[in-house]
């Protein structure tokens, strides 16, 4: 495929761009759902095209076809090229992009059973068998399981000499039990709300154990029925890994992303508070908050050999020890930010236009336990298990539910709690940060939706991290 | 191949008799040009093109999605698909195929793909009613062709034509926002729309902070398109019917008597199609009329479970999985004042311009948190006198419009920026009498 890449670049260089790449990547998906003891949806899906991108003075031009023939390919080399020359009439600065080296190289998630390779009755089986033991908890009105996975292969193509194969493999699910009564719905998601996903092959499904924990969840989701609501005030709160990775994603994550920080997705996903000029010297949070954006982690769900620039995956640290220290970028925002680049540009398939994506950012662990934070705790709630997040444009202000929460009283779990929330403002909550829980109880968790730019791109990220208390901190927010 | 009414024709002959099957072809440029302080900074087009085809063969049904419309391609997706089915489990509930239905009929428009610098001097327009403020937002154009067809004889197809600008301006403080959406690409006046940001901009510069509380507000076109959009969702899908996780009691009187709520494809002028994923022909469903709560948006497996037919509101893809049905072509009646009237008679209260990152924290409330944004302004005796920082709320939107709680809606109806979910809303502006806003700027 890599004569096709190689068509688009040469087309959209000979209409005039100074810089070009190029991607055929070919994808397939599969995704398996059962509800309530039958199946529910049966889907594979497989995109196929290339992409190309061209930059004509400091303008990006991007174009894809599904049509794989050189023709195709230098159709959208000539199209790009005529797009960044009409982005050229409402130019930006000048831009040089960041220096990377050329790369010749192929790169495979490291994989044990190919996920497209296991039965689909198998699949099915499990999602039959899992919704079906949930449906038969007391109060159990709704169980859904779901199992996805991807087999994506890319063949990258720079005017400037790199030629990259990669093959990556993800694959994960997740199942939940819902509880309704008394106008009020409960949930109980594992391993967590929307499953939980990684670069790996089937073993990551079998290795989660589903059926384990069909029980727990049914029980659960009918017992918060009766649970007491969650009480509004400021405690010392919790939080399980889950919820904890979810709130780096959505008040790190997002925020350090360059683009963001330059203003480029001002209009749609919003800015972000971190002052660039601030870059090494901001405290972020306690001297706890210790944050890596690490592409190299085997197994978790943002990891791979190269970006889409053809810049190779690294270890960026993020935070040290609560003072801010590093961004996502890619080529183009790193030049204009003076920072080296990340390797941190995907694009969602080939009809994408790379842009800057976290990797994955996660929170290093500490030297407790979650036993041990519980048991140091006079007064809290623990939550766990996301279940709603809305946060602002500039990533401060933000305010997380979680399925389930406990009251802690005097170092012990007691009551459990119905429909927790918590609020806060960013700094102010990591720097609240005392203690977290250590490498036994870290985990590389996944998201598979996180949504970005326009048009829309659906992005796969990780978040490594343990369970962590922060102090005195607004719950029980309700309308 | 790129015409979908071939793609379809020959993804059917391919499968003859040998598997009962339905396919939706939909091919077309889609492309879109973004700007950020001031400049192109994204700029990207491709030929969108998918087939989506399910088989259904002695009680198992598989669906099958690809990208390539080629011979070759189709070949392989159509034996794929025979392939999958024959492997699948068996669907209990397994609605079946539609039956041959007329469409309604679409309203003609200017059909006319523009160029990469029609959308370029778009935006530059826009950034030309307010030079001295940071611009930011997209130019976007579509024309998707979509086919349907299934072996029971159902054929439907039709063209859906989107030209979308979402722009704002930003002071150093403050930053307003303007929306357009419209089947018809001439009636874009992205002059206009930049006027429009750079007013409320200049009115919201250098905010203050108020206390959290219940206000009386104004929520703008936007805002209200969220609330729409979200009770539609929640309330009126047929998934949260089928899963006990609907508020909606039908007939009873659950909103405000000015309420009243359609969907109707139609009606919106051809920024969607007429038919459902599944060919169902959308029919004008009424959601709410005058405050008496209607019957919900089904597909047929929705339907099939609650014991009545589709009423043509499959959506595509895994949101089939996540809504079931739901409406996606939402009209909230307008009422007879105008925004600046709906002010007027606020003694303090707070106009809202558009909501962000909403999210639903109980789907048989629609509680749903989020936060003010590209506009939040004080009122005080019937005039904004200053902006706000934004807000968050924590609010249930079914108590939003509950009877008493909607004092006026304006007579200006338009396509409004919705920040969840896939529909298409057009709706007024709305002066309500309660709203909580749970956090400000200081947490």
């Amino acid at each position: 495929m890599f004569e096709i890449s190689d068509e688009g670049v040469a087309a959209a260089l000979a209409s005039g761009a100074s810089y070009a790449d190029a991607r055929v990547v070919i994808r397939r998906e599969q995704a398996v759902s059962g509800r309530n003891g039958a199946i529910e949806g049966l889907r594979e899906s497989e995109s196929a095209g290339v992409g190309v991108r061209a930059l004509v003075g400091s303008s990006w031009g991007f174009f894809a076809t599904e049509d794989l023939t050189a023709v195709g390919a230098r159709m959208a080399g000539r199209q790009a090229a005529a797009i960044a020359l009409a982005s050229s009439t409402v130019p930006g600065q000048a831009l040089e992009l960041a220096a990377v080296p050329a790369v010749v190289d192929t790169y495979e998630t490291p994989h044990m059973e190919d996920p497209f390779e296991v039965s689909l009755t198998e699949k099915a089986d499990l999602a039959i068998d899992l919704t079906a033991a949930m449906m038969s908890g007391a109060d159990v009105t709704k169980a859904v399981a779901t199992f996805m996975f991807w087999d994506t292969e890319k063949w990258f193509v720079s005017s400037q000499g790199s030629r990259i194969h990669q093959h990556i493999v993800e694959s994960g699910g997740g199942m939940s039990a819902v509880a309704v009564k008394g106008g009020e719905s409960q949930v109980r998601s594992y391993p967590q709300s929307y499953g939980q996903f990684e670069t790996g092959g089937y073993e990551v499904v079998r290795d989660l154990a589903f059926a384990e924990h069909t029980g727990q969840l049914a029980d659960e989701a009918a017992a918060l029925l009766r649970a007491d609501q969650c009480p509004a005030g400021e405690v010392d709160l919790i939080l399980d890994g889950s919820q904890l990775s979810l709130q780096i994603h959505e008040s790190v994550g997002h925020a350090i992303e360059l683009d963001r920080i330059l203003g480029w997705e001002a209009a749609f996903a919003g800015t972000s508070f971190l002052p660039l000029e601030q870059l090494g010297s901001f405290r972020y949070g306690s001297s706890l908050m210790n944050i890596t954006a690490d592409a190299t982690i085997p197994g978790a769900l943002g990891t791979y050999g190269y970006d889409d620039e053809g810049t190779p995956a690294q270890n960026v640290t993020i935070v040290d020890q609560g003072v801010w220290k590093g961004v996502l970028s890619g080529r183009d925002s790193a030049a204009i930010a003076g920072v080296e680049p990340g390797g941190m540009v995907r694009g969602d398939g080939y009809a994408r236009m790379p842009m800057v994506r976290m990797t994955n950012v996660g929170l290093l662990p500490g030297d407790s336990s979650f036993d041990e934070i519980v048991a140091d705790t006079k007064d809290g709630i623990y939550m766990a298990t996301n279940r709603s997040w809305s946060i602002d444009d500039q990533r401060l202000n933000f305010q997380f539910g979680t399925e389930i929460g406990w009251e802690i009283k005097n170092g012990k779990l007691g009551r459990m709690l119905r429909n927790p929330t918590y609020t806060g403002i960013t700094p102010t909550f990591w720097g609240s940060l005392d203690r977290l829980a250590g490498p036994d109880e870290w985990v590389h968790w996944g998201t598979p939706n996180c949504g970005k730019g326009q048009p829309m791109q659906t992005g796969h990220t990780g978040h490594s991290a343990s369970p962590g208390r922060f102090r005195n901190v607004r719950v029980g927010v309700t309308g | 191949m790129t015409d979908p009414i071939a793609v379809r024709n020959q993804v059917l002959e391919r499968i003859g008799d040998r598997a009962d099957a339905q396919v939706v072809a939909t091919i077309g440029p889609s492309e879109l040009t973004r700007f950020a302080n001031s400049f192109i900074h994204q700029n990207v087009g491709e030929i969108r093109s998918s087939v989506v085809l399910t088989v259904i063969s002695d009680g198992r049904v598989a669906e099958l999605v690809g990208s390539s419309t080629s011979d070759a391609g189709l070949a392989r997706l159509v034996e794929q698909g025979l392939e999958l089915v024959r492997i699948s489990p068996i669907d209990s509930d397994w609605p079946g195929l539609a039956s041959p239905a007329p469409l309604g009929e679409m309203p003609g428009r200017d059909e006319t793909e523009p160029t990469p610098q029609y959308r370029a001097d778009a935006v530059k327009a826009f950034l030309g009613a307010g030079p001295d403020l940071n611009g930011a937002g997209f130019c976007s154009t579509e024309r998707l062709e979509s086919a349907f067809g299934n072996t029971k004889g159902q054929m439907a197809d039709g063209v859906a034509t989107r030209t979308v600008f979402d722009g704002i301006l930003r002071t150093d403080t403050s930053s307003g926002s303007a929306h357009h959406c419209s089947s018809d690409v001439r009636s874009l006046d992205a002059d206009a729309l930049g006027r429009l940001a750079y007013e409320r901009a200049i009115l919201g510069a250098d905010p203050i902070t108020i206390e959290t509380g219940t206000y009386e507000v104004v929520l703008g076109h936007d805002a209200m398109a969220e609330v729409v959009m979200e009770i539609g969702l929640y309330g009126f899908g047929g998934r949260s019917v089928v899963d006990q996780e609907s508020f909606v009691d039908p007939g009873a009187n659950q909103f405000d008597r000015a309420i009243t709520i359609v969907d109707d494809a139609l009606a919106l002028g051809g920024v969607n199609y007429a038919f459902d994923v599944e060919g169902t022909p959308k029919e004008r469903v009424v959601l709410v009329d005058a405050g008496v709560s209607g019957e919900p948006c089904h597909s047929r497996r929705t339907g099939l479970r609650m014991g009545v037919r589709s009423n043509g509101y499959a959506p595509a893809g895994d949101l089939g999985e996540w809504y079931g049905g739901g409406p996606m072509d939402i009209i909230l009646a307008p009422g007879t004042k105008t925004v600046d009237e709906l002010i007027g008679e606020v003694e303090r209260g707070i106009y809202v311009a558009t909501f962000n990152y909403c999210r639903c924290l109980e789907p048989l409330t629609v509680e749903v948190t989020g936060l003010t944004r590209n506009g939040t302004f004080l009122i005080e005796n019937g005039e904004i006198v200053r902006g706000l920082t934004n807000m968050r709320f924590t609010q249930s939107f079914v108590e939003a419009l509950a009877p008493g709680n909607v004092l006026g809606l304006s007579n200006d109806p338009r396509f409004g920026h919705a920040d969840a979910g896939p529909a298409y809303v057009r709706a007024p502006a709305a002066r309500l009498a309660r709203f909580n806003f749970t956090g400000n700027a200081d947490g």
